[in-house]
């Protein structure tokens, strides 16, 4: 049986120290590429070369759908689909494209292997109503809002 | 859910009801009898006895932290426990959340022994999680006194928070609100404590002779505010309803 062909996303985070609570640092893009690699094994598959980059809060570049074909890969492990994130929006446009590529898509720390059109629809849901939720969250309109909320 | 419970929700931020699915809640629960005792290798029996003796199997407390870990871990591979809660308590679950529902992903497993040293430390859970999301605790046997939970309803929780705030260092006051308002609550299996993430709650040393085995997991609507931890590693969808499929597919295609 053929092995599938990942390629992988890396995330250059913006800070190399503390990205999130109870982690002392970012891992570095060495340390990604090898747990992406030992996942991609872990499906059966094997990671391509070169990883693709994506830089914190910037997206990833749609480049990547030209490398899916040059390297004739049939799947894409992103590290974290923060690598999709440019502020509060994940760009569901790309994520749909990359599908659409591929029809495989693994996220390494969300835990996530969208492996058919269910469960890639399902999560495009998600990713469509976090974008909505966190343009309200943040906005002045919602805080506004909230501050003069009297329910009691 | 019956009226009483939503008002007794609203104004004191929990309470208890009992299964409106009682096949899926039994169900769920021999599930997680038959995983816990294939971890640890021994013949299941009555599922009452069995969970209750739980403790018998351990002999320090490391060996129940661990397995407690692993019994988390194993309980989702062929399950989606989240989603089993939710049809056990069915009746309540959609009038709080609504119909379009975020479900935790990997639901707590509390396993505390008689005389385990490690209770839960008073705390919240909101924040970081969200005010928006309701706890479903979950008894897989009778929990009562010490083997049970205690918590502070909305107005003492709001007190002790006040309390804190005015001055962190005093440890005495907080304690004596804790000790004069927190309820030890008896939930027997076959019902669910629901709480408002907002409380403070804990648990103390399980002095009984039984074992406490019980889940603990989350449900928000999928449009309510975010908490600060990440929604994608939390929380997976659990529903939607077709009119959200349909309004998401017509902004994907017109907007």
């Amino acid at each position: 049986m053929n092995k599938r062909h990942y390629l992988g996303v890396t995330l250059a985070y913006a800070s190399a120290v503390n990205p999130e609570p109870g982690i002392q640092r970012a891992p570095t893009l060495e340390e990604q590429t090898r747990a992406l690699a030992l996942a991609a094994n872990r499906q059966g598959g094997v990671l391509v070369k070169p990883v693709v980059t994506a830089r914190q809060n910037e997206g990833l570049d749609p480049g990547v759908l030209a490398m899916i074909d040059q390297l004739g890969a049939d799947a894409v492990i992103l590290l974290t689909i923060d690598s999709l994130r440019c502020g509060d929006t994940i760009d569901g446009v790309l994520l749909q494209s990359i599908w659409d590529h591929t029809g495989r898509i693994d996220l390494l720390i969300e835990d996530v292997r969208l492996t058919d059109d269910a469960s890639f629809s399902n999560y495009l849901y998600m990713v469509a109503a976090m974008n909505e939720v966190r343009q309200r969250d943040s906005s002045t309109e919602w805080s506004e809002l909230i501050a003069s909320w009297d329910a009691e | 859910m019956a009226e009483t419970s939503f008002e007794e929700f609203e104004q004191r931020g929990y309470c208890i009801v009992p299964a409106s699915n009682r096949d899926a809640l039994a169900s769920l629960r021999v599930h997680i009898r038959d995983v816990a005792f294939k971890l640890i290798g021994a013949p299941a029996g009555d599922v009452d006895i069995d969970l209750n003796t739980l403790h018998k199997h351990f002999a320090t407390p490391e060996q129940s932290t661990q397995f407690r870990l692993e019994l988390t871990k194993a309980i989702i591979e062929h399950k989606d426990v989240g989603a089993a809660v939710f049809e056990a308590f069915n009746e309540y679950l959609p009038r709080l959340v609504g119909n379009d529902v975020l479900s935790q992903r990997v639901p707590n497993v509390v396993f505390q022994p008689p005389g385990d040293p490690h209770p839960t430390e008073l705390h919240r859970d909101a924040p970081a999680n969200s005010p928006y999301e309701v706890v479903v605790w979950l008894p897989l046997v009778d929990c009562f006194g010490t083997k049970s939970m205690y918590l502070l309803d909305r107005r003492s929780s709001r007190e002790a928070l006040a309390v804190y705030r005015a001055n962190p260092e005093d440890r005495a006051a907080f304690q004596s609100v804790l000790e004069s308002q927190s309820v030890q609550l008896s939930v027997p299996y076959g019902s669910a404590l629901l709480f408002w993430p907002a409380l403070f709650h804990g648990s103390v040393v399980n002095a009984e002779r039984e074992s406490r085995l019980s889940l603990n997991t989350r449900f928000k609507n999928l449009f309510a505010p975010l908490g600060m931890k990440d929604p994608f590693r939390y929380f997976s969808i659990l529903h939607t309803s077709p009119l959200t499929r349909m309004g998401m597919q017509f902004q994907r295609e017109e907007a």
